[in-house]
């Protein structure tokens, strides 16, 4: 453990698991793993060190790291997530891409002695890992395989002890449906097809409890900088600075649906000793900074109330942003009524399932989103289903919608579907029809397959090649390809103008960065507040106000690269990448100005080392470049593409073509030009020290982070 | 309750608990917390607030204590109930102990407040609210949000404290201002795509942005 080993931040060490052999190893953290910070970062170095990129992800020699970074566990307010790293078994390419998992999970891995946990080989039986700090063994899980994960985390919390904390796969993984994820805590889910990673190792679950502490160098300012960013910072999730409901000492009032719902009149409706008053939450005051997400409300509208017990979260947290309910309307199903869960999966993911006529009001106008939605993602969370930011959601409404299930299906296999269910409206339509996809019961279930080989097996990425005359990346309307790659966009050109979608296009599955959409739907103002702002940070010409665009400038690319980077610090630290970079605060004496410095503030605390925010982003920018190098050398070697402007970087013809009759660059849409993004691309890469007729890093750039070896790699493919 | 929730019944067992095996978390011999502060403050005489000189002062203090919990004073009520309100509101303005009461005018009546206490925003929402004109408040905000943000204000926003206003209410005063014209005819409604309604001034949005904006406030992903 760290406090033992004397290191401030970092665990120390890094366990790698055998599942083949059974064999427990470790090896230090530092220094090998240090110019790579912890999480993120560990686990590219991991899979480029270690696994063969022509490996099939979901086999025997592929690999999964478990990481996490130097402030995890130190008690720095949203420090509480776990990145996992794998090859994608899914999206084109088949490159890297991790999974990124709250709960508490995170805390226990770092103070049982470990920065990562790398899983290598097969178990030849199902098992799970029990980590008790420094005892580590498999255990047998024949008895909790083929059951959810809710009753796996359970039955093996029970086994194990109440003190550890446990993350599982459910049923989707094992059966090694590529949209799939474990879960942790209530709901907490890293996805990205980790499910199907672990099932292909016969891993059902970790169970882990750590007894140890993180070692902090100055735990005196360590202290008062979490104060500071409680007190002066924080707003509500997502940082939004600026509540939706009129508070007594708020300058102003969010009109923009954001994620300050909390306030005077907004109720926790079944909190156990009755309904509590989220009441005013001013800046300054740290005692009432988890009243104010208050997230129910943002998911569901005013009429969730009633069902909110309290705002749940991960550990470390502040904020809250999963609300606990208990929707007692699903008893009336014999379904379990305390569920919880957050934004898309517990919302517009499941809805997707019902045609909108057939969805209807149980109680109260407007709560048949709670009730489906709020059941759906227990569902999926107990399956062990991930819902690839909705994708997968958004197309079996398509299919739905236009008849398309009629047609593709075998005539048995559509007449066995209880659609009757659907038609009423009936959340139990969720157990039946996910669970034909999680356990790949039917042709219905390829739609697990993951959006690209999904289409390509239906013939939906073609228009030439399906009777509905359709490519489902370039439609306008119920689509939300951000690439030809399979993944959504994630808050992008439609939040964050060129600069939103320039890293939206930059991973290999949806990006997660939310530092955009964090300032952009905060409530403030835009000229007296966010524009002042970020131009101070950024420059001038850096923001857009929504839906008024401008053409590309350099510091709108100076502050996409900036979020970029941020991604990767964030997860490689590991931070939760709703709330950094605290970019704009919830203080109006401080004229709602941020502190984007506040991280290599606490890496200073932590780890007793000066930090400035140029090392981190140049530690985060050599994360970068992995990812892009690994990026292109996958795509060679799979798809035998050498170009990734041209392909990975490709984006679908509705961005430019939406709104016809509004041209791009004028009030009233968020259309980018084509020629426009190109210029964008060039700009970013140039910024990047990317080659800009590929996309791919120089050896210049790469030997400037000490990647020499993966020039070398991408010279001895032709791609440099 | 059952580990899930509610079950119908049958579904699950009940287990009576008798409340005097359960241990006595407010005993304080169970307090294993120090409180520094309470041990501190225990040993201390009670701190008594002066009362005040006059009643102009008492005037003062009745507005604090109602600023401090996000009210205004409406002096037109307030002088219905006391008819020596309107003499004390004078004496405490030429009083020095009293300057830190404010007030805030409007067409119908004038309110008092603690300055520092609450934001101008809220001022003005305050008031509007006091008022008790519908179509005031809500033509007076949409302008407001149209300017300074610029946003559209969608209709819940009066639902929300200190308006409170009802559906009924909203609905009425929205149909009054979309069918007066005249100095009202800035004021326009838009859709989001899931239906939801909104108003915007034109003064300030065009039709064609104000729409974008509805579809932008709503996003929820």
């Amino acid at each position: 453990m760290s406090v033992q080993n004397g290191i401030n931040g970092w665990a120390g060490t890094v366990l790698r698991v055998n599942l083949t052999t059974g064999s427990v190893t470790r090896e230090d953290t530092l220094p090998k793993y240090k110019p790579y910070i912890g999480g993120m970062g560990i686990g590219y170095k991991v899979i480029w060190d270690e696994v063969p990129l022509d490996t099939e992800p979901f086999s025997e020699e592929a690999k999964v790291v478990f990481s996490v970074g130097p402030l995890t566990g130190s008690g720095v307010p949203c420090s509480g997530r776990t990145t996992i790293t794998l090859l994608s078994n899914w999206s084109r390419g088949k490159s890297i891409v991790d999974a990124h998992m709250g709960g508490h999970i995170a805390h226990s891995i770092k103070y049982a002695g470990y920065d990562a946990i790398i899983i290598e080989g097969k178990a030849s039986k199902p098992v799970y890992l029990k980590i008790e700090d420094d005892k580590v063994s498999l255990e047998d899980a024949s008895h909790v395989w083929g059951t959810g994960t809710f009753n796996t985390n359970k039955v093996l919390s029970a086994e194990c002890g109440a003190e550890f904390d446990v993350a599982s796969i459910g049923p989707a993984g094992e059966n090694l449906v590529s949209m799939s994820c474990m879960i942790t805590s209530f709901g907490n889910s890293g996805g990205a097809g980790v499910g199907g990673a672990l099932g292909a190792k016969n891993l059902k679950a970790i169970a882990i409890r750590g007894t140890g502490a993180v070692k902090i160098a100055d735990p005196v300012e360590h202290k008062n900088l979490c104060d500071y960013m409680i007190r002066d910072l924080v707003g509500g999730n997502n940082n939004h600075n600026v509540p939706s409901r009129p508070q007594s000492w708020a300058e102003y009032t969010s009109t923009v649906k954001n994620r300050w719902q909390g306030g005077p009149g907004v109720m926790w409706g079944a909190a156990p000793d009755g309904a509590i008053d989220t009441g005013e939450q001013p800046s300054g005051q740290i005692a009432v900074a988890a009243y104010r997400a208050t997230k129910g409300v943002f998911d569901y509208g005013d009429v969730v109330q009633q069902y909110i017990v309290k705002s749940g979260g991960c550990a470390s947290c502040p904020v809250r942003c999963y609300s606990e309910y208990n929707v007692d309307i699903l008893a009336e199903y014999d379904l379990p009524t305390l569920v919880s869960n957050t934004c898309v999966p517990a919302g517009s993911g499941p809805t997707s399932f019902y045609l909108k006529d057939a969805m209807h009001d149980f109680k109260d106008e407007g709560d048949s989103k709670i009730v489906l939605g709020l059941h759906g993602a227990y569902v999926m969370d107990d399956l062990g289903l991930w819902e690839n930011y909705n994708n997968l959601g958004r197309e079996f409404a398509w299919c739905l919608k236009n008849g398309v299930f009629e047609k593709m299906l075998p005539k048995e296999e559509f007449d066995s579907i209880p659609w009757h269910l659907m038609e009423e409206g009936d959340p139990r339509w969720l157990d039946d029809i996910m669970g034909r996809i999680a356990r790949k019961e039917g042709e219905i279930s390829r739609i697990g397959e993951g959006s690209y080989f999904f289409y390509k097996a239906w013939g939906l990425d073609d228009a030439s090649k399906n009777e509905w005359g359709v490519n489902m990346y370039d439609m306008i309307g119920g689509n939300n390809n951000v690439t030809y790659n399979g993944y959504p966009k994630h808050h992008s050109s439609e939040d964050g103008w060129q600069s939103g979608l320039l890293y939206n296009v930059m991973y290999n599955r949806d990006c997660m960065v939310h530092v955009l959409t964090n300032f952009v739907r905060s409530g403030s103002p835009f000229n007296e507040v966010i524009k002042p702002v970020l131009e101070s940070y950024f420059g001038e010409g850096c923001v857009d106000a929504p839906k008024a665009y401008t053409p590309i400038n350099e510091n709108k690319v100076k502050l996409a690269k900036w979020c970029f980077l941020q991604k990767q610090w964030q997860d490689s630290a590991t931070l939760c990448d709703w709330m950094y970079p605290m970019t704009l605060s919830s203080s109006p004496a401080r004229k709602y100005v941020g502190d984007i410095d506040l991280d290599a503030k606490y890496m200073t605390a932590v780890t007793g080392e000066e930090w400035t925010m140029d090392d981190i982003l140049f530690s985060a920018e050599r994360i970068s470049n992995m990812l892009r190098g690994i990026t292109a050398i996958s795509f060679k070697i799979h798809e035998n593409m050498d170009n990734l402007r041209k392909t990975h970087d490709a984006v679908p013809a509705w961005v430019f073509d939406k709104d016809p009759d509004v041209p791009a660059f004028s009030e009233g849409t968020d259309k980018m030009d084509r020629e426009d993004w190109e210029k964008s691309l060039t700009m970013f890469y140039e910024a990047m020290g990317w080659n800009v007729d590929t996309g791919i890093p120089t050896r210049e750039t790469l030997e400037k982070f000490d990647l020499g070896d993966m020039a070398d790699k991408l010279e001895e493919l032709g791609l440099i | 309750m059952a580990l899930l929730g509610r079950r119908k019944p049958g579904f699950t067992t009940t287990e009576a608990v008798d409340p005097r095996t359960l241990s006595d978390a407010v005993n304080e011999d169970n307090i294993v917390t120090p409180c520094p502060a309470a041990e501190q403050a225990a040993g201390q005489p009670p701190v008594e607030e002066p009362l005040p000189a006059n009643m102009a002062q008492a005037l003062a203090q009745f507005v604090r204590n109602h600023s401090r919990g996000g009210y205004l004073v409406s002096l037109a009520q307030l002088s219905r109930e006391d008819p020596n309100v309107p003499t004390l509101y004078e004496q405490m303005t030429s009083d020095p102990a009293c300057g830190d009461i404010r007030s805030y005018k409007t067409a119908k009546d004038t309110y008092l407040y603690e300055e520092g206490i609450m934001s101008e925003l809220y001022l003005m929402l305050n008031a509007l609210a006091l008022d008790g004109d519908d179509v005031n408040t809500i033509v007076t905000l949409v302008r407001y949000n149209s300017k300074v943000f610029p946003t559209v204000t969608p209709l819940d926003y009066f639902f929300r404290t200190p308006f409170s206003m009802t559906q009924e209410q909203v609905d009425a005063a929205v149909e009054t201002i979309l069918a007066t014209g005249g100095e009202l005819a800035d004021i326009a409604e838009t859709q989001a795509p899931s239906g939801n309604r909104y108003l915007y001034s034109t003064d300030h949005l065009t039709p064609v942005y104000a729409k974008s904006l509805a579809e932008f406030a709503e996003a929820n992903d």
